[in-house]
């Protein structure tokens, strides 16, 4: 087996939701464990309080809100597998993206990571901010970055 | 989401033609609302409820007035530069970042914000958007 444990790490974004349908129909097709891991941006929170454009009770109240959002992608990403007749072990966790996904990798012996959609280049700045770019640039096993297409979606719904 | 993807020409103001804070943040969200058809009255209040919990004056003459409000869809930037410095709580303030987002969209709101933090940031970029005498020139600095 090429691979035995991969984990696809998602945001809020559609993208993510195609990454996560590849990687739920890459691993029924593998026979490999799907991990599915979303980062709750804590760090970005606790950065906006530091440089006061949060007050305290903001900085509870956001955190709360993203909670809810993460919970909202890992439930819908549930039930998707759940189309395919696939268990999948799904992670919410709290803090910096890229060194939650690094940890994650390490202690769950991942051998291949799947990304959502990685941004055109528009700006140098924003590139190397964005957690999907140091994801991708810093991990320590291969990367399959998913590329938007109406044919995943078609892949996906077929034999349900 | 960043500034750069969020960033809208039509939602440029510059100059701002007010001379105090509440003023400014009634120019930028009529701006708003003329190019968006979103409601007026409800967003002013809602922006002044958040700058009653405490100051977005952030420094070096930057505000980022903010606030989360079902009365707009989606996250909306809009960027106001005044040619002389507004008193703002304590603070004197030329750029104004206001950021106008849906009740259920806090992770874009957050990570918008985080952007325009980032931007901020930089004396080069604050110098170049402050000395901007046109949206176009608002608009080029933030996509370069």
């Amino acid at each position: 087996m090429l691979f035995k444990n991969i984990l696809v790490y998602v945001d809020n974004s559609e993208s993510a939701i195609e990454a996560a349908m590849y990687a739920i129909i890459l691993a029924q097709e593998t026979g490999a464990n799907l991990s599915v891991l979303y980062v709750v941006d804590t760090k970005s929170v606790s950065d906006l309080y530091k440089a006061h454009i949060f007050v305290d009770i903001e900085r509870v109240d956001y955190e709360r809100d993203l909670e809810k959002d993460a919970d909202k992608y890992i439930r819908h990403i549930r039930k998707m597998a759940l189309k395919k007749s696939l268990n999948i072990v799904t992670e919410i966790i709290k803090g910096n993206a890229p060194v939650e996904v690094d940890k994650f990798i390490k202690a769950n012996s991942i051998d291949l990571l799947v990304l959502p959609k990685v941004s055109n280049i528009r700006s140098r700045r924003e590139e190397l901010t964005s957690d999907l770019d140091r994801i991708l640039r810093t991990s320590k096993v291969p990367v399959l970055v998913v590329r938007a297409d109406e044919e995943i979606w078609d892949r996906f719904d077929e034999g349900i | 989401m960043n500034i750069v993807d969020t960033v809208e020409k039509d939602l440029i103001v510059v100059p701002v033609k007010s001379s105090d804070k509440e003023g400014v943040l009634n120019e930028l969200v009529e701006r708003l609302c003329e190019v968006k058809h979103f409601s007026k009255p409800g967003i002013v209040e809602a922006v002044l409820e958040r700058e009653a919990l405490g100051s977005t004056a952030i420094g070096n003459g930057v505000a980022v007035p903010h606030c989360k409000t079902d009365l707009v869809t989606g996250v909306n930037l809009v960027i106001g530069i005044s040619q002389r410095m507004i008193a703002y709580d304590n603070n004197e303030v030329r750029i104004f970042f206001l950021v106008v987002a849906n009740e259920n969209e806090s992770t874009s709101h957050v990570k918008l914000l985080s952007s325009i933090a980032r931007f901020c940031s930089s004396a080069v970029l604050r110098n170049l958007l402050a000395s901007s005498k046109t949206p176009e020139e608002v608009y080029l600095t933030i996509n370069n």
